[in-house]
């Protein structure tokens, strides 16, 4: 069933039904990248982080209690996953201040013209250099349409919290991107 | 929000300008705001900022991954979970088991090195020169039997030692003589009284043995 709603294939999933999971994985698996590549920002991070959080998601299911929808839940998963794994990136570019080798600058399409290019990297540095919790609420916010109490509800903070997260993230790429407006 | 129906200060807009240009605002708040954007140029301006910049980050899109990417997903995802799902061999299945028993493991080897210690510390304490260790239980006796000799030979007129004894020197022929007792050696009495006394005092008393000359007392 094209249709079916995410609690019946919750159900039929915690019955048994291998195949709900599929079509779990199916209806979310852009949606989840586009929110892990907007805040990790490279497709070879993006595409592991997005596979963990399924396979976590089918162990985790069983014990989901659907207080919250079932993207909201998956959201919180790699959410999670983004921040841990931001912490780790933030350690490793502090390393990697003493590593002097030359690396290579990645650019998925070379079709790009200099300013979108030029512009596509400051969006990259601009959303890199939010913190990871400001990151995150802006990403599900603007990016992803969820409302306040949602990115509350992911995030494990209030609503109050959410709305400042917002506010001081917008506050600062305003500041970051003043140059290309 | 907090001040429902009167004006808008511009800390008050500032806070809800991005809310306002993603038209999120509850009707009230969106009137209230209109009116105090009316009349103020530098929220006006504020807005402004807030258009541009999200035109901007709206225009960063997420670039498309390779073609089977998505193809290969799913069989991904599936094959991952097979993986972990599949019994592994570790020495510590549980991190938390591992943890405990490595716990359990450093608490008895310390307590096994503080234990050691403690023997080691106890036999140093031990090993401080006491009664016994001067004397054996055969030269106390064969002491004992001396003193009687004399006592009973020198009768009952004669003077009393102490007599010749300061204070002190009495206390300690006192403690010798009770030390000497049969009654204590033989109910093994001495560690129990030695216990009473301080390691002060049981160096003071190993001094004074040493130097108590006891024939010449006698």
């Amino acid at each position: 069933m094209k249709d079916e709603k995410d609690s019946s294939l919750v159900r039929r999933f915690k019955k048994g039904d291998e195949k709900a999971f599929n079509q779990l994985v199916i209806r979310y698996q852009k949606k989840i990248y586009h929110l892990i590549y907007r805040m990790i920002r490279n497709h070879q991070d993006t595409a592991d982080l997005s596979t963990e959080v399924f396979v976590r998601a089918y162990k985790g299911l069983k014990g989901f209690e659907e207080r919250s929808s079932f993207y909201v839940w998956l959201a919180k998963i790699a959410v999670n996953l983004c921040i841990n794994f931001s912490k780790r990136e933030r350690f490793r570019s502090f390393l990697s201040i003493f590593d002097l080798s030359e690396k290579p600058a990645v650019t998925n399409s070379p079709a790009e013209t200099m300013e979108e290019e030029e512009l596509k990297l400051a969006i990259d540095g601009a959303i890199k250099n939010l913190p990871p919790r400001q990151r995150s609420t802006f990403v599900l916010k603007f990016y992803q349409g969820l409302s306040h109490q949602e990115i509350a509800e992911i995030m494990e903070i209030s609503e109050g919290a959410a709305k400042a997260n917002y506010f001081q993230a917008i506050k600062k790429l305003k500041k970051l991107l003043y140059q290309y407006r | 929000m907090k001040g429902r129906g009167k004006a808008m200060r511009c800390k008050q807009v500032e806070l809800l300008l991005a809310e306002y240009y993603e038209n999120s605002l509850d009707p009230d708040d969106k009137k209230r705001m209109e009116l105090h954007l009316a009349e103020c140029e530098t929220c006006r301006l504020r807005l402004k900022e807030i258009e541009e910049t999200f035109r901007l980050l709206t225009k960063d899109s997420v670039p498309p991954p390779e073609e089977n990417f998505w193809t290969n997903f799913l069989p991904q995802v599936r094959s991952r979970i097979e993986a972990e799902d599949k019994p592994r061999f570790t020495p510590f299945p549980k991190p938390r088991l591992a943890f405990a028993l490595m716990s359990v493991l450093v608490a008895v080897t310390l307590s096994f090195f503080l234990f050691n210690v403690d023997k080691k510390n106890l036999a140093e304490f031990q090993a401080e020169p006491v009664m016994e260790t001067i004397f054996t239980e055969s030269e106390l006796s064969s002491y004992s039997d001396q003193l009687a000799e004399i006592l009973s030979s020198q009768g009952d007129e004669s003077l009393p030692i102490e007599v010749f004894l300061s204070n002190e020197e009495r206390e300690d022929l006192e403690l010798t003589e009770k030390l000497l007792d049969e009654d204590y050696l033989s109910q093994r009495n001495l560690n129990s009284m030695l216990d009473e006394l301080n390691l002060r005092e049981l160096k003071q008393l190993e001094e004074d043995i040493k130097d108590l000359q006891i024939g010449d007392i006698l």
